[in-house]
């Protein structure tokens, strides 16, 4: 009877254990919502910028970002987004929002998941092909000198039946236009230039003045190169004052540097400041390094160069206990910079200057002091063993010589070999009789002459060492 | 007869004969962090864990009973665990040790709500075998009582896991 009852016991437990399973259905609503709570966000939506019209047999990555829940603040969404198209559609989406447009034109409904969140966007796929640009904006530009705008190009394309259409240039095309700056008599100039980073493309102006811009671009319309009319555009000078500051500093209005110090082999990062008069008569301090000029009295004390955003500029102390003189300037400078890519940013290795006199160029100018590098700490061997600062090292044996090889810790926590370096200085504290003898033009070594304790002072900049050796 | 189901028989049959075979109920009772992971993020609500088993040797027969103590938050979103039921068979290579290891085999139920702004609320139950390991030690003084850590995988989904972890004491009547 008993192992009936046990039977049924080992049945009743196992039989949870083996019904047991998972149900991915159930999970849905639960993991949709900690997907969406993880990223804090309450709702979804395609960027302004989505392109909303695309040639057939393009590609077009569509992205998704979502609203965080204090209703402000929008983030990018990168993942576990589930990509759709409606019903029908002949153009395909894979799940990293890439669509590869059909070749035939089509209207569609793109749809995107994330979470228990979905949104969707209405795409047109147009048989009209690309032919040129017909305007530099979709809307009137107003630029000051020093200043980059953020430009959506317009372009115009024409179907097989010859039906145009106007639009901006789409991300396939804006990348391969070729943009050319001439001043008013239609010659090369520098005081402006365009530049299309991953499709955004932004207009950054140097110099006041009145010029012609130009987009030259392959026609998939005609098969051939056409360049667009000269689109006129004139960039203004409200530039009141022009400073540098710390790139770090927040508040651009009272920020300033007038006299730099830095270490040697160390870097600093500045920025350019500009302040613009508004049309209310109020000021705008904006970060305009990218377009200021930028020269140096002495390159060889100091180095400069732009960072890859070109929002600072990284100032780096090549030799120590010297001073050069930073200058920058915005608008048309007196030094020729007519074989430079401007687009890179302009750094001289020579001072600059405005032309006395000249309203649409502002400078400044700073005092960079290089300072040599703090040590923080002296490492002394002798004859290849260690030994510590004002404690006596007893020697095994003899030797003919003895030879201090000295290493400095620095304040950036670099450490180098300072035996040779003419900064260090050796003394030889006497004694009687005499224990060594320094070896002329030979610092460091010393030569024993007789058994004893010798004291050696070593010092580097403010740091001290006294090496005790005790010769038997 | 196999060793294996002679084995078997000797366990079962021990459950009957407790006087003669040492063995004897037992309570337990522990604080316990639930994880609902996903692969975006992990709730950890607290529960209170309220065990009664039946333990002969080296085997362990227990009813598990959990009632939310504490709601997690992940920004904006309260997730709970308000209950959780398990039945759990717990197996130990070295039952005479003062310091004994477990495998942990068993089902479990366990009820999951969670609240977000803009979303509808979501109450499931989900069910699920249930396998983990557990450590305990015997007090010198009071050697019926034991200190005791359980991890748990309560339920093993498609994109959700459910695991608990617990320290607590059990004592052996």
């Amino acid at each position: 009877m008993n192992f009936k009852i046990i039977k049924l016991l080992f049945i009743a437990l196992m039989l949870p254990i083996l019904f047991s399973c998972s149900d991915p259905e159930n999970e849905t609503p639960l993991v949709n919502q900690i997907r969406v709570a993880s990223q804090d966000i309450i709702a979804i939506n395609f960027p302004a910028d989505t392109e909303t019209i695309l040639s057939v047999d393009s590609e077009y990555s569509f992205k998704l970002e979502g609203l965080k829940s204090n209703g402000l603040d929008r983030v990018n969404i990168n993942q576990n987004i589930i990509w759709s198209l409606s019903t029908g559609a002949n153009s395909t989406i894979n799940q990293d929002g890439k669509l590869s447009a059909a070749g035939t034109a089509e209207n569609i409904t793109v749809t995107a998941q994330f979470g228990y969140l979905t949104t969707s966007i209405d795409i047109r796929i147009s048989a009209a092909k690309f032919d040129q640009v017909i305007a530099l904006h979709e809307a009137d530009i107003s630029i000051e000198m020093c200043q980059t705008q953020n430009i959506i190009p317009i372009g115009r394309y024409i179907d097989a039946s010859g039906n145009e259409e106007i639009r901006p240039v789409d991300s396939t095309i804006i990348n391969s236009i070729e943009w050319n700056v001439l001043d008013s008599q239609s010659n090369p100039s520098q005081s402006a230039f365009i530049k299309t980073l991953n499709t955004q493309t932004s207009l950054t102006a140097l110099a006041a003045g009145d010029i012609k811009i130009t987009a030259t671009a392959l026609s998939l319309f005609s098969g051939n190169e056409t360049t667009s009319e000269a689109f006129d555009l004139s960039i203004g000078n409200h530039l009141s004052l022009l400073k540098i500051c710390n790139a770090s500093a927040s508040d651009l209005s009272t920020c300033s540097l007038n006299t730099i110090d830095i270490e040697q082999n160390n870097s600093l990062a500045i920025m350019a400041v500009g302040r613009y008069l508004n049309t209310d008569g109020s000021n705008q301090d904006i970060n305009i390094t990218a377009a200021t000029k930028w020269g140096l009295t002495d390159s060889s004390v100091l180095s400069l160069q732009l960072s890859s955003d070109q929002q600072q500029l990284n100032i780096t102390g090549n030799i120590a206990d010297n001073s050069t003189s930073l200058s920058f300037a915005c608008g048309d400078i007196e030094q020729n910079i007519q074989s430079l890519d401007v687009s890179q940013g302009i750094v001289l290795d020579e001072a600059i200057s405005c032309a006395p006199g000249d309203l649409n160029c502002l400078q400044g100018t700073a005092i960079i002091n290089v300072n040599a590098l703090q040590i923080s700490s002296l490492e002394v061997k002798v004859n290849g063993t260690a030994i510590s600062h004002n404690q006596l090292f007893s020697l095994s044996s003899r030797p003919a010589d003895i030879t201090l090889q000295v290493n400095g810790n620095f304040a950036d926590n670099s450490s180098r070999d300072l035996s040779n370096d003419g900064d260090l200085t050796y003394q030889l504290i006497a004694t009687q009789p005499a224990v060594v003898e320094a070896v002329s033009g030979s610092p460091g070594v010393y030569r024993v002459l007789t058994a004893g304790t010798a004291e050696i002072q070593i010092q580097y900049q403010s740091s001290v060492f006294i090496a005790l050796i005790r010769i038997p | 007869m196999s060793k294996a189901i002679k084995s078997s028989l000797f366990f079962l049959f021990s459950i009957f004969y407790p006087a003669l075979l040492q063995a004897g109920p037992y309570l337990s009772l522990s604080p316990a962090q639930i994880e609902i992971v996903t692969s975006a993020d992990t709730g950890k609500p607290l529960m209170l864990d309220l065990r009664l088993g039946y333990a002969y040797q080296a085997h362990q027969i227990e009813l598990v009973a959990m009632q939310s103590t504490k709601a997690d938050s992940i920004n904006l979103l309260t997730i709970d665990a308000p209950s959780a039921k398990s039945i759990l068979y717990r197996y130990s290579s070295e039952p005479y040790g003062r310091l004994k290891s477990y495998l942990i085999l068993g089902a479990s139920q366990i009820d999951i709500r969670s609240s977000y702004p803009g979303s509808n609320d979501v109450a499931e139950t989900y069910s699920g075998a249930s396998v983990g390991i557990g450590f305990e030690e015997a007090f010198k003084s009071i050697p019926r009582l034991k200190m005791k850590f359980d991890w748990i995988k309560l339920y093993k989904g498609r994109d959700l896991d459910i695991n608990t972890m617990s320290l607590g004491l059990r004592y052996e009547f």
